[in-house]
């Protein structure tokens, strides 16, 4: 996927479990876990207001894109 | 929904799970009823005699109170067992479930007294039959109407029990469903 998301790498710099971002953004560690692995479809813009609140990021510190390989 | 295959075999499991913990209840629970000591002493004295053990005698023989006590906590640790499995289970579906924070952890504090409630009731009947078996005391045995009373409880908590793991099970299968956008 070209969309890289680098919430682990915010919440190493900034020591943070994820626990405790899933409890003030109000999802699930489940879903936490699904956004930090990729494996989410898309993310609603209160969960990354809340995400970058939490964290004191922008979302492009989240976020990288990458020019997609072409076969 | 590819995204989610983890997820959703780990659901899978976690049914197949409890449904064995759901059937292992089904079998221990009619067992504590059946054996346990009051129950015993008016409904299956006739299992003792079988065993040879006469419960007025069991004050005055180690090891017939010693087996008395066995066939008392046997079914109450498997019990218990069965009770803790249920309670990790709940904690893990209530992690899961879809309420927020506050709500998920009003369950948990929930689903933690109602262990605590059964642990307790698990942990003080076995010595409380002990102890009416090894001294002269009568009162524990006559205490028969309390008994249905107390039994009545526990499978209304049971009940309930049963109740919250299956409402933050179909929770935690709504929120799979909607897991694809966080």
């Amino acid at each position: 996927m070209p969309i890289i998301v680098r919430l682990d790498r915010v919440l190493a710099d900034r020591k943070v479990k994820s626990k405790n971002l899933a409890a003030f953004v109000g999802i699930t560690e489940a879903n936490i876990s699904l956004l930090r692995s990729g494996k989410s479809k898309g993310v609603r813009f209160s969960t990354l207001e809340k995400i970058c609140e939490f964290l004191d990021c922008q979302p492009g510190d989240l976020f990288e894109w990458v020019e997609e390989e072409k076969d | 929904m590819p995204n989610s295959s983890a997820l959703t075999a780990k659901h899978q499991t976690l049914a197949k799970l409890g449904g064995i913990i759901a059937f292992v209840l089904a079998i221990a629970l009619p067992l504590w009823l059946y054996l346990h000591p009051w129950q015993a002493n008016l409904m299956f004295v006739h299992l003792y005699e079988r065993l040879g053990i006469d419960l007025a005698l069991t004050r005055a023989n180690f090891q017939q109170a010693l087996t008395v006590y066995l066939l008392a906590t046997i079914p109450l640790l498997c019990t218990a067992l069965v009770l803790v499995q249920m309670g990790r289970l709940l904690l893990h579906w209530s992690k899961q479930a879809v309420f927020s924070p506050r709500s998920t952890s009003m369950i948990r504090t929930l689903a933690w007294l109602m262990l605590a409630v059964f642990a307790l009731r698990i942990l003080v009947r076995p010595f409380m039959i002990a102890i009416a078996s090894w001294t002269e005391e009568t009162w524990y045995f006559d205490w028969s109407p309390g008994i249905y009373l107390d039994d009545g409880w526990f499978l209304v908590l049971a009940l309930m029990l049963f109740l919250i793991a299956q409402a933050l099970y179909i929770a935690a299968e709504i929120e799979e469903e909607n897991e694809a956008i966080v």
